[in-house]
């Protein structure tokens, strides 16, 4: 083999290398491949178009879905401002991973700057349905006292449809000292 | 020449100039040097917006480029995406043209982009403040195979380090934990700028590799020189995070270039190097091997192999070995860039589960399988690693962009145009699949 090649010198088999030179021809090593541009190039290549087409599609597929998740994302936040008059940078919107469906719970706190110090409670409210002018439908919501995570347990005050579905049914009374109203402006 | 170019593989693009040619051109044609400009241009306004400060594009960072503060705006997705575009757009004009570029006009291009991204802060990913606290652990005894850089909690690089590898142990080759080791004593920002210098030696190497096989090959080394040294995610993400993984790459071309050179033992030798670096390198391996099958090879592998091994047990006893569980680890994990990924959301599906991992494996296994049997009956053993590579990084479902750099420089000086031609189509998927920001309302609004 002369420098300067990544293949080798010549298509035949090396001869004289003992073991290898004594198998069969079709699974003799090659120095270089017979043909370049044989059938197997064409069955290769079309294989290749192939995948790359399905991948194509899964990337803009999967792109249209991202901006459609984000813009849904965007719509809840909104919404949940028109909804509880509040204008709250932090707003968490926690997507349903269990059952994968579009309905989503977006948080934030029940006053606009809470001081580091301290933290208030929490509004969360149901969203469903498509996005229509930048807002989707709030179904209902309910509180979630101070620092405490998502959880059956600590949800009270629940309004809409989440009444009827039990969110609140571990605490049926509103922690003294914190609001527990529905919002003004959710007409559920 | 008949014989010999029937034979000989061929550079990736465009391969009816040979040697001398691209350095003979003396003047570029406009159109490229305006596409050159275009080039400079968008990623300077990126860089210069990015060295304004806090970004969501940007990972909390030391301040390493303050002298550019108050020349531009705050980076965010619409302009770093449109800049992103553009630059694309531009490096896939100036490829097409780049037989008649002249060498002169193409190295002072990659040259200018490399220093552009020198001199920015970090882009996109925390990886390099990991590699600092694994570099740190070790310089201060903490193994970093036993202890994730939560183990540095007093460290200043400690809040550096992204959110989700704080107990992550290294997943990285010990010779690279040693390569790291003087970057240790380093105050913050100098140990910033060490891991700089560092991918920029990783990236000088790699360009100076590919030149150098080209040459070898007799053809004109220019192209492949713009191919690599002005690739967005090369440039961007790769050198523009300081990722390790240029090293790696540096190590692989270092092996191609001692193939070509003959000197087989020591190609052996810097692709286990590499593996030492970050394991992946591993996969060029058996491909070598296959084609070569030279004694001089598999003894220069095997002797790095001990040696690094023995520097890894020296330095950090058998712990070293548990370098595979993390392989095995960060093989579970999922990224939403992985093709993987949205395969399964174009099937409907919410993600990929266990048994995905499995058959992706089984289908990785296949293609490694039949590439090893094409290497066996003459197939370019090179082409066949950077084939290899791609399948690792297309079926894998952590996918980062710097993976997809794995077979580039392999797919320049392979035969394979057809890789060459995948491997650019595969990062231009995932540069489209980068977009979603530009279209969704909340970028509009900011």
């Amino acid at each position: 083999m002369s420098a300067g090649t990544l293949g080798a010198g010549s298509p035949a088999p090396r001869k004289g290398r003992g073991l290898l030179a004594r198998l069969p021809g079709p699974l003799r090593p090659l120095e270089a491949e017979r043909e370049e541009r044989g059938r197997r190039w064409r069955v290769e290549t079309v294989v290749l178009l192939l995948l790359a087409l399905v991948i194509a599609v899964a990337t803009v597929y999967d792109l249209t879905r991202e901006v459609g998740v984000s813009n849904r994302l965007t719509a809840d936040i909104e919404t949940w401002r028109a909804v509880t008059g509040l204008h709250n940078e932090e707003v968490a919107v926690e997507q349903d991973l269990a059952s994968y469906s579009t309905r989503d719970t977006a948080c934030g706190d029940v006053v606009e700057s809470p001081s580091k110090e301290s933290s208030s409670a929490r509004i969360c409210l149901m969203l469903v349905g498509p996005v229509r002018g930048n807002r989707r439908r709030a179904l209902g919501g309910f509180y979630l006292p101070p620092y405490l995570p998502l959880g059956p347990h600590d949800r009270y005050g629940c309004f809409g449809s989440t009444l009827a579905e039990g969110f609140c049914a571990y605490m049926s009374t509103s922690p003294p000292g914190l609001p527990s109203a529905p919002p003004k402006g959710f007409h559920g | 020449m008949g014989q010999r170019a029937a034979a000989a593989p061929r550079f990736g693009l465009p391969d009816r100039v040979r040697v001398g040619e691209g350095e003979r051109v003396e003047r570029t044609p406009p159109v490229a040097i305006a596409l050159a400009l275009v080039l400079v241009g968008s990623l300077g306004l990126i860089v210069i917006d990015a060295a304004a400060g806090k970004s969501p594009l940007l990972p909390p960072s030391p301040s390493m480029s303050k002298w550019l503060m108050g020349l531009g705006s705050t980076l965010d997705y619409h302009p770093f995406l449109i800049c992103l575009i553009v630059f694309t757009c531009a490096y896939a004009g100036l490829i097409a043209l780049s037989a008649r570029v002249s060498a002169r006009v193409a190295i002072a291009l990659v040259c200018t982009l490399t220093a552009l991204l020198l001199i920015a802060p970090i882009m996109i990913s925390t990886d390099v403040f990991s590699y600092i606290a694994y570099s740190r652990m070790a310089a201060h005894g903490v193994n970093p195979y036993v202890h994730g850089p939560v183990a540095l909690f007093s460290d200043p690089i400690y809040r550096y380090v992204g959110g989700d590898w704080l107990t992550a142990t290294t997943a990285y080759g010990p010779l690279y934990t040693l390569i790291s080791l003087p970057i240790a004593p380093l105050g913050l920002i100098a140990s910033v700028w060490g891991m700089k210098i560092e991918a920029l030696i990783a990236v000088a190497a790699t360009l100076a590799f590919t030149w150098r096989c080209a040459r070898q090959l007799d053809v004109n080394p220019v192209p492949g020189l713009l191919v690599v040294g002005a690739n967005p995610l090369w440039l961007i993400y790769g050198f523009g995070g300081a990722h390790n993984d240029l090293m790696m790459i540096a190590f692989m071309m270092g092996a191609v270039t001692l193939t070509l050179g003959r000197r087989e033992a020591g190609a052996g030798a810097a692709i286990v190097a590499g593996g030492f670096v970050k394991a992946t390198a591993i996969a060029l391996l058996p491909f070598m091997l296959l084609a070569r099958r030279s004694g001089r090879l598999l003894a220069g592998a095997a002797a790095a192999a001990v040696a690094c091994a023995g520097l890894g047990f020296a330095l950090f006893g058998v712990h070293g070995a548990d370098l595979f569980e993390v392989l095995t680890r960060d093989s579970s994990y999922v990224s939403s860039d992985g093709f993987p990924t949205e395969f399964a959301h174009l099937l409907g599906k919410p993600g990929i589960f266990p048994v995905d991992h499995t058959l992706l494996k089984v289908a990785l296994a296949l293609v490694v399988l039949y590439l090893m049997w094409r290497t066996w009956r003459g197939y370019s053993w090179v082409a066949a690693s950077g084939w290899a590579l791609l399948a690792i990084a297309v079926t894998s479902p952590w996918l980062l962009a710097w993976y997809t750099l794995w077979p580039l420089p392999l797919a320049v000086v392979s035969r394979e145009r057809r890789l060459l031609i995948a491997t650019l189509a595969i990062q231009g998927l995932y540069i489209v699949h980068q977009l979603s920001p530009l279209f969704s309302l909340a970028a509009a609004k900011t």
